[in-house]
């Protein structure tokens, strides 16, 4: 082997790595000389060019195969490239973009979102799922939710953020949808309830004044026909008015807002008994409060007025016949957070069977009287919306319902959707 | 029948409402209570602003002696609502002598704040009209 002969195969090395031909390698041999250590090291150069290159054409096409657009930052927040989806979502071509500010692709700036996005990226490293819009070259307004991470260089400073935006346009428009949709159910619901109370109305008017005339005008046999027909009639009309009543309610709850207010328990229940015992077979069932003084508590009136009217309905309701002295107990106790309610009965009690379901809609655990099955429903919606809690101990002796229920801050409380 | 008690509560009574069954149960109810000298029944709020405010009604007489309105919310052309606002346009007169009582089928917290800002709202009752909520319109 001469020397020559060794120069000859650096520069064949030399002319196959400058010709990009990063897998070429040079024979090394086992020759004790500096020539041979030189084609080693080209060699080891060549193998890091040789596997540097690759990973980065296998970055590019990754990068190129993201369906989903992606943009790497400069540290100053200048875009440094972009990949094609932003191209084909957004129309920009990498020459409009690339060293152009970041802010510069979004049509509306949200400040709280793009706060709090940044906020967990540098405390993070990460960002998830934020919400905003991007304009395209056209101008015209895309939703995108985005994600960021941040991107450090070998001495692990960050060097830049790589963001992925998605366009959300589609899923937007499904959720604007689905709120018109719910919107119209609600109201649907609202306006038929209510639509539907006036010929009740008019129904049970009409019954009672038709009672009243034949009273006067027909004779015995005919009058007791027409008075049991108009009964079941008026007895009738009367169930399908608490329905109705009980589906405004309903739809009261399920409303987004709630109106917070001081509440005095001892006004509230008095009110609610009053305008329960001109029923008949209530007058026997004993009423008894123990409201501690001076409770402290704000929460929605209609809401709490739900959940007491319809438990003693319940209570007065579902009193045993054969007891002496049937009663309803209503305890109300000041806590650390709101209040305790205690509604207690020595009435029929609900059967171990049935407790799992009494809380649901059209649920109806007696036929001892025709209730809609819609009251405990109705209860637990209501002990729900403000953010109360509810047991039920029964046993056929009588029922008790525990509930806790927290004081609300005196503002308008928006609730979301999926509570 | 029962006689009618001597002396009546209200001069003249006016129902004002569109739905022809309630306006008979209505009718019906006052006329044998006795709660009244004079019944008069208006389908909408514009007809009832109109009679109210025409000289020449033929029971004008009686129209100025206009002590108690039953007025129901929802109706065609002018509703309760346009009612009592047009309402102040009538003479002092009248307006100082009578009592307005929303009659409707269900009224919501909106309607009932709604309605209360007018200074002639008396009260509220709800749809079916019956003999014990009569009597506590004789109390007014």
């Amino acid at each position: 082997m001469s020397q020559l002969n060794e120069i000859e195969r650096i520069n064949r090395l030399l002319l196959q790595l400058a010709s990009g031909n990063f897998s070429y390698r040079e024979e090394v041999l086992h020759e004790n000389n500096h020539l041979e250590g030189i084609i080693t090291g080209i060699n080891m150069l060549a193998e890091e060019l040789e596997s540097s290159t690759v990973s980065h054409d296998y970055l590019n096409s990754i990068f190129k195969g993201v369906v989903d657009m992606l943009v790497v930052l400069n540290s100053d927040n200048t875009i440094r490239q972009i990949n094609e989806a932003v191209t084909k979502e957004l129309g920009y071509s990498p020459e409009d973009l690339i060293g152009q500010p970041f802010v510069s692709l979004f049509s509306e700036i949200d400040p709280i979102a793009l706060h709090t996005s940044n906020e967990s990226l540098y405390e993070k490293g990460v960002c998830y799922n934020v919400e905003a819009t991007f304009k395209t070259k056209e101008g015209k307004s895309i939703p995108v939710s985005f994600s960021s991470s941040l991107l450090y260089n070998n001495d692990q400073h960050i060097n830049g953020t790589l963001y992925i935006a998605k366009n959300i346009s589609k899923l937007k428009k499904v959720e604007r949808d689905l709120k018109v949709i719910n919107h119209e159910l609600k109201t649907f619901v609202y306006k038929a309830s209510h639509d539907l109370k006036g010929p009740i109305a008019s129904i049970l008017g009409l019954t009672n004044v038709a009672g009243l005339e034949i009273e006067d005008a027909a004779d015995g046999e005919i009058r007791g026909i027409a008075k049991e027909y108009l009964g079941l009639i008026q007895d009738s009309a009367s169930m399908m008015n608490s329905i109705l009543l009980n589906l405004i309610d309903i739809t009261y709850l399920k409303q987004a807002r709630m109106k917070i207010e001081p509440i005095d328990f001892e006004d509230l229940i008095r009110s609610i008994y009053n305008s329960l015992r001109f029923v008949k077979e209530f007058q026997k069932v004993e009423l008894r409060l123990n409201i501690q003084p001076e409770i402290q508590f704000h929460s929605d009136i209609k809401v709490v007025k739900s959940i007491l009217q319809n438990l003693l309905e319940n209570g007065l309701k579902y009193h045993r016949n054969e007891i002496r002295e049937p009663w309803v107990a209503i305890d109300v106790q000041q806590t650390k957070a709101g209040v305790f309610l205690q509604v207690k009965d020595n009435g029929i009690g609900i059967p171990k069977e049935v407790q799992g379901q009494i809380f649901e809609m059209f649920f109806r655990a007696s036929n001892k009287s025709a209730g809609t099955g819609l009251g405990l429903y109705i209860v637990k919606n209501a002990v729900e919306q403000i953010n109360g809690n509810i047991q039920l101990f029964s046993q056929p002796s009588g029922t008790t319902f525990k509930i806790d229920l927290p004081s609300l801050i005196r503002t308008e409380v928006e609730i979301h959707p999926s509570a | 029948m029962s006689a009618p008690p001597e002396r009546s509560r209200f001069k003249t009574v006016l129902l004002v409402d569109d739905s022809r069954f309630d306006n008979l149960v209505h009718e019906r109810l006052i006329i044998r209570s006795g709660l009244c000298e004079h019944l008069e029944v208006y389908p909408n709020g514009k007809l009832a602003i109109d009679a109210l405010a025409d000289p020449n009604h033929e029971n004008a007489h009686q129209l100025a002696e206009t002590d108690l309105i039953l007025l129901d919310i929802n109706m065609p052309i002018l509703d309760g609502f346009g009612f009592l606002k047009r309402f102040p346009e009538l003479t002092p007169t009248l307006t100082q002598r009578v009592n307005v009582v929303i009659l409707t089928s269900y009224i919501n917290l909106e309607d009932k704040r709604r309605s209360s800002e007018s200074p002639f709202v008396a009260g509220y009752i709800n749809k079916p009209l019956t003999e014990d909520k009569l009597a506590e319109l004789a109390d007014l």
